[in-house]
């Protein structure tokens, strides 16, 4: 379980075997040097393996990354679960998904937000400090 | 260079050879061109604009704003180029090149259901590709059955899924196999499809001996970046199983294709790329000479797969310089004779990652700017990318773009009429040498760390490229790496919709890979699965019990299961 530690944690992950993870390192890289601490679980990842490793790990926010275009199923099922895991903390999404979808995501499945390309690693890291309260 | 030319001639006549432009000519080079750059500082100082070119290649190479003769002073022309399909073989690796026959057009393609990959294939075969690319879906790369219930929203996504045989005999469904040449982007390990291919071939009743193609099977890349399935040792062993399979049975058919693609796609530069690739390689080669063949055997049957990228002419002068490293490592520190073992040969893709979700329709000028590099570096064959694939899967009227985009630099714009064109420009010869550089002094640090099993193992490479790829963001988004559209000339992202594979064509594979489960011989899978598992325990070739299990309808599946017991489960290198 969680040591005590003032450092905001991160979980970063893709859902499903999905081996794009590009832009979710530089995300973790990003969140490093804006002094967060970022558990870095990374491509080709279960939805099981996200929800244990965020059980365990006790994070603050989840960042999930989609360029498959899978997101449609992959995401509102990693939901579903964390909610039936009393897993009650924000989800940010990113990669390529199209608006009505995000809107989706975002509206019907509870995701707090989802950043789609050309979104800038400032935007992401402020987005993070936001939901994390931190 | 056309001086050097000359010089070279010269030495064929027996001539003292004599490393021109002379050293008073030389001088007077050097004079003419420090005049020159007084008027230059004189009209930035008067006319006050600011030099903005960037001072470095994208791979950090620092640039001059012109080249001249003096920059290739001591330019030995036959050492340094000499002709095309002689060593060093830097002008191109066969003699003809593109005056022989052209390229190989080759459209990476395959998604959703068989039936649909089949159809993508026989449209660009009618529209005059002439060999196939044949792309697997995530879960068939990893190991996994379209029916396994983890893998929902995946199947057929960005690739075919090829669970067994079924699937892999309807997507060649009424195609020339024995007549086409197959590539199949296997992305790791090139087993188990490998042995559907042969189990089909030989069900078709064409001899092996006469299958064309290319099995990605480069396992290594993916301990680069990415999530590798195996550990480390037991995936070398398995490319190498396949190789040396190849190398009896099917000698048309390129047992490992080293892939540099992936590597430039993760973030890594120019000159990374092509080390990390060139140092892979001599992992798969070292692997196969231990098991006793010699590397006149093994190096003909290796083939690369490139990343072409923005800057034309650092990629230009990247494939130039692998060349001329690729040949002397198999000179100098194998030993190889062939002429055929020292040749560098590979298939180049226009980089997916430079293309923008803003304002799509840019990505044609990009992937024709990419297409022109690789030709231009002489490559072997190539896929365009289509320009909305930084939005989804490319629709028809885009594939046909990118295939017309090959078409026309071929037929229309003169690029391949003569070999190697760039050869002698000051700028690209000198780029050469300094990429060339570069690759030797990366290969002693990884020969010091004891190769590049070892440099793999230490998540050396790795971590080299994803510091690379934060760089090279964090420069993007202070606008020193100008993109248009991104960060020039800013647009947002319309509206889009993603095309992709539907939950009912994922439903199509899901039923029919769980009806050959249903209706095969489960005796003759018990048997063959059971030869394959004991063929991993033993470490003898699993090749041809791979083969065996394929034509009695063993899944892809169970055989990374296999896999699994036998060799332990994912490493997680992050």
């Amino acid at each position: 379980m969680r040591k005590k530690s003032k450092k905001t944690r991160i979980l970063l992950s893709k859902v499903g075997v999905d081996v794009h993870d590009r832009g979710l390192k530089v995300i973790a890289a990003a969140l490093r040097d804006a002094g967060m601490e970022v558990i870095y679980l990374g491509a080709s990842r279960f939805q099981d393996e996200i929800v244990k490793s965020a059980e365990e790990e006790d994070v603050d926010a989840i960042g999930i990354s989609s360029m498959e275009g899978m997101h449609h199923v992959k995401i509102p099922e990693l939901m579903k679960e964390l909610r039936e895991k009393k897993i009650e903390v924000p989800v940010v999404c990113g990669g390529i998904i199209p608006m009505n979808e995000a809107n989706d995501l975002k509206d019907r499945h509870g995701v707090y937000e989802v950043f789609s390309p050309g979104s800038t690693l400032k935007e992401i890291v402020e987005c993070f400090r936001k939901c994390t309260c931190s | 260079m056309r001086i050097g030319i000359i010089s070279s001639l010269r030495a064929y006549d027996g001539v003292e050879k004599q490393t021109l432009p002379k050293r008073s000519k030389s001088t007077e080079i050097k004079q003419a061109r420090k005049k020159w750059k007084k008027t230059y500082d004189k009209w930035i100082r008067d006319t006050k604009i600011k030099d903005k070119a960037p001072k470095t290649t994208p791979s950090k190479i620092p640039l001059k704003s012109i080249y001249d003769p003096t920059d290739i002073e001591d330019f030995d022309y036959l050492k340094k180029l000499g002709f095309p399909g002689i060593y060093p073989f830097t002008r191109g690796v066969y003699p003809t090149m593109y005056r022989g026959r052209p390229w190989t057009v080759r459209l990476l393609s395959g998604f959703g259901t068989g039936e649909d990959a089949n159809e993508r294939f026989k449209f660009l075969v009618k529209e005059g590709e002439t060999g196939l690319n044949l792309a697997l879906d995530s879960p068939t790369i990893y190991g996994f059955d379209a029916d396994d219930p983890r893998m929902r929203g995946e199947v057929g996504q960005g690739g075919a899924s090829i669970s067994s045989i079924e699937a892999l005999e309807r997507i060649f469904k009424d195609l020339p196999i024995g007549r086409l040449s197959t590539s199949v982007v296997t992305h790791f390990l090139g087993l188990p499809t490998y042995a559907m291919y042969i189990a089909m071939a030989d069900k078709q009743g064409i001899p092996r001996k006469n299958l064309r193609g290319t099995t990605q099977n480069d396992p290594l890349w993916l301990f680069h970046v990415g999530n590798p399935p195996l550990p480390l040792k037991p995936s070398v062993k398995l490319a190498v199983d396949l190789q040396e399979f190849c190398m009896k049975h099917t000698p048309k058919w390129y047992g490992i294709n080293v892939s540099g693609y992936h590597i430039r796609e993760a973030g890594s530069n120019a000159i990374q790329e092509a080390v990390f690739t060139l140092a892979d390689a001599t992992v798969f080669i070292d692997e196969t000479l231990s098991r006793g063949w010699h590397i006149d055997d093994i190096a003909p049957q290796i083939s690369f797969f490139m990343n072409a990228y923005n800057n034309l002419f650092e990629e230009i002068a990247k494939f130039r310089a692998m060349r001329r490293v690729w040949a002397k490592i198999l000179k100098e520190r194998y030993g190889a004779k062939k002429a055929r073992s020292l040749i560098f040969k590979f298939h180049t893709q226009t980089g997916g990652s430079a293309l923008t979700a803003q304002e799509p329709l840019n990505n044609i000028v990009r992937a024709t700017i990419h297409s022109l590099a690789a030709i231009m570096g002489g490559t072997q064959s190539l896929h365009t990318d289509s320009y909305d694939e930084a939005l989804g899967l490319p629709t028809e009227a885009a594939a046909k773009l990118a295939l017309r985009t090959q078409h026309i630099i071929y037929h229309e714009s003169g690029v391949p009429n003569v070999i190697d064109p760039l050869g002698g420009s000051y700028y690209v010869e000198w780029l050469t040498d300094q990429i060339e550089e570069e690759i030797w002094r990366y290969f002693d640090r990884i020969d010091k760390a004891g190769g590049m099993l070892a440099y793999t193992e230490a998540g050396i490479p790795r971590r080299e490229i994803s510091q690379t790829s934060y760089q090279t963001q964090l420069a993007i988004e202070r606008g020193d790496i100008p993109i248009v559209g991104v960060n020039l000339f800013k647009s947002k992202i319309g509206d889009f919709e993603v095309c992709r594979v539907k939950l009912e064509q994922e439903d199509a594979e899901i039923d029919a890979v769980k009806r050959v489960k249903k209706n095969r011989n489960q005796k003759a899978v018990e048997a063959t699965l059971g030869e394959f598992r004991k063929a991993c325990q033993k470490g003898v070739n699993v090749t041809p019990y791979a083969i065996k299990a394929a034509k009695a309808n063993v899944t892809n599946g169970e055989m990374y299961q296999v896999f699994w017991d036998v060799y332990g489960e994912w490493p997680h290198l992050d």
